[in-house]
């Protein structure tokens, strides 16, 4: 880490911390959810800009991971029932990374358009069945999610999702944030980057690329499902529309929006992805068809993502490491 | 039927037995038996088509033989995947510059070397900080004069050095065995010699086995121990360089007279 790094991280998080006592309440749950979206992007980068596989089924880690929550919640539950954060963080990692082993084991055979189409059919798959099994999943009307404890203390409703929960997340953000950093600049990172660019040839310098992308694809559901399990208590209420082909789709816009290749672009482009939906469904019923336009003049005015831009025009600022694609 | 080579010079580092390919109606590698041994630098020559290509494809596992068995050290190695082969030390370069394009030449050879280490598994440590994996890549890129273009990205340098670059990476990995396809093609006349020079240099000083798919005659006739002669699948004559100039045969099939 190069001294800007630090001082744009330092900068970044007391900003962050500040938001909830300078913004409307509004903004502070928006955020939150932003953060969540960010966790899920940031994740999904490790399979599209690294390893160069292009999946449209990633949702279904979000769903997994939310519907496990909403679970272990249910009354049905009895001794069982779970309100711990931590806890049910950790069962949902543990949820999507064994979903995302058994998928990802029959998904990464394939690469290109078959691989996207693959994880495509799984998520119509687990939405469907999200669907029709209304006895244990609630149907189209979903499953209701309570306020969890935080470290073994519970708040209100209004103080969890306007203020606490948002310090909550900022806090797993930052961490997962981190863990990503240190990926992307280990000897794995450089191995998944190798596969991307060449999968042949990296093979053939000895790294078994099969496991390498099982590795990546399950680190992406993980993170998928950290951002879904974030998402779900935020959410109050968790319904089969997490899971779809739109919600699957999302996290590769967020990732073209902001930059594939670059470390912050998922992150900046769910931030934009994000707000700039929950901005113009203010306005206008036909939020889809603006969103729309908006994110093909993002993808023309910024070819390599947002943050691809900044890395260009601020050569100085952004040193080497992100000139070649990071 | 392959012939059987007569020289016996060190142990036999690999073996194929009765090894066969056919493209629909095309007879690529027809029942070829190749006997290899340690330390030599075995070329093989042929006109296009005769199927020296689709052999070292089969060898190296690129391709899947249709019959036929390969053996590494004497160990059959026939299914084995080429991440596995290249672990063990048999490796190769392409006749098609087959490189990590979006990554500078040092990555590329990080790639590589890091992979010879066994560490590029590991998740969290810091590549910047391994102090080893750098040095080394480092040490080869300037036994291969890549040196002043290591923080070039590898698609932006000249063929000359990508090729060169292609087979410095066989050479990361620490090979027993290297098996080059054509890595003079595509280079500049005036700088085959140089290249080859620098290659022939590598694996000399490594001790390292290679056979060798090859169209300049010249640098055929100058750099082997044993060439081994193929025409449509089959192998035509083998021997030493000075025995194939000779054959009549060959001269008419593969050299064109020369």
């Amino acid at each position: 880490m190069k001294l800007y790094h630090v001082v744009a991280l330092v900068a970044g998080l007391v900003l962050a911390s500040l938001l909830p006592l300078i913004l409307p309440k509004y903004y502070t749950f928006i955020f939150a959810v932003t953060m969540c979206f960010a966790i899920y992007a940031l994740g999904y980068s490790i399979i599209l800009g690294r390893t160069g596989l292009l999946s449209f089924g990633h949702a279904l880690y979000l769903g997994v991971a939310a519907y496990t929550v909403a679970f272990l919640m249910r009354p049905e539950m009895g001794a069982f029932r779970i309100f711990s954060m931590e806890l049910l963080l950790i069962i949902a990692i543990g949820t999507s990374a064994l979903v995302g082993l058994g998928v990802g084991a029959i998904c990464i055979r394939y690469t290109r358009i078959f691989f996207g189409l693959i994880n495509l059919g799984f998520v119509m798959l687990w939405h469907s069945l999200l669907l029709k099994l209304y006895y244990v999943t609630g149907g189209t009307d979903g499953l209701p999610i309570y306020i969890p404890s935080l470290f073994g203390v519970t708040f209100s409703h209004e103080i969890f999702r306007t203020f606490i929960f948002y310090y909550y997340v900022l806090g797993i953000f930052a961490i997962t944030t981190y863990i990503m950093w240190r990926i992307y600049n280990s000897p794995l990172g450089l191995a998944l980057k190798a596969i991307r660019e060449n999968s042949v040839r990296a093979e053939f310098v000895g790294i078994p690329i099969g496991r390498y992308r099982l590795a990546a694809y399950v680190i992406s559901a993980i993170y998928a499902g950290i951002g879904g399990a974030l998402w779900a208590p935020l959410n109050g209420h968790v319904s089969p529309d997490v899971s779809t082909w739109l919600t699957s789709g999302d996290v590769v816009l967020m990732n073209i929006l902001g930059g594939m290749y670059t470390f912050t672009g998922p992150i900046v482009g769910a931030f934009i992805f994000y707000n700039l939906k929950v901005q113009i469904m203010h306005f206008t019923t036909y939020w889809s068809f603006i969103l729309g336009i908006s994110a093909i003049i993002f993808v023309l005015l910024f070819p390599g993502g947002v943050m691809g831009w900044v890395s260009k025009v601020m050569p100085k600022l952004v040193k080497k490491s992100y000139r070649q694609k990071a | 039927m392959g012939i059987q080579s007569d020289a016996k010079i060190g142990e036999k580092i690999l073996q194929t037995e009765g090894l066969k390919k056919y493209f629909g109606e095309v007879r690529a590698v027809d029942h070829v038996d190749l006997e290899v041994s340690e330390g030599e630098i075995l070329s093989i020559i042929g006109p296009n088509g005769s199927g020296k290509t689709t052999l070292l494809n089969l060898i190296s596992n690129m391709i899947e033989p249709d019959a036929g068995r390969i053996f590494f050290y004497g160990r059959d190695v026939t299914k084995w995947p080429p991440s596995r082969l290249a672990k063990m030390g048999l490796v190769r370069s392409f006749q098609i510059v087959n490189l990590f394009d979006g990554l500078s030449v040092l990555d590329n050879m990080r790639a590589a070397v890091t992979s010879k280490l066994g560490r590029t598994s590991k998740p969290f440590t810091s590549l910047d900080r391994d102090k080893e994996v750098t040095r080394t890549s480092i040490e080869l890129l300037e036994l291969f004069k890549l040196s002043d273009k290591a923080e070039t990205l590898a698609g932006d340098v000249p063929h000359g050095d990508r090729k060169v670059l292609d087979v410095a990476l066989c050479f990361a990995l620490n090979p027993k065995l290297i098996l080059l396809d054509e890595p003079t093609s595509g280079v500049s006349t005036s700088e085959k010699r140089p290249v080859m020079q620098r290659i022939e240099e590598a694996v000399r000083k490594g001790g390292v086995t290679a056979v060798i798919v090859e169209h300049d005659m010249d640098i055929v006739f100058g750099y082997s121990d044993r060439i081994i002669a193929m025409h449509e699948g089959k192998i035509l004559a083998e021997g030493k360089p000075q025995e194939i100039r000779e054959n009549e045969e060959v001269r008419k099939v593969v050299t064109g007279g020369l």
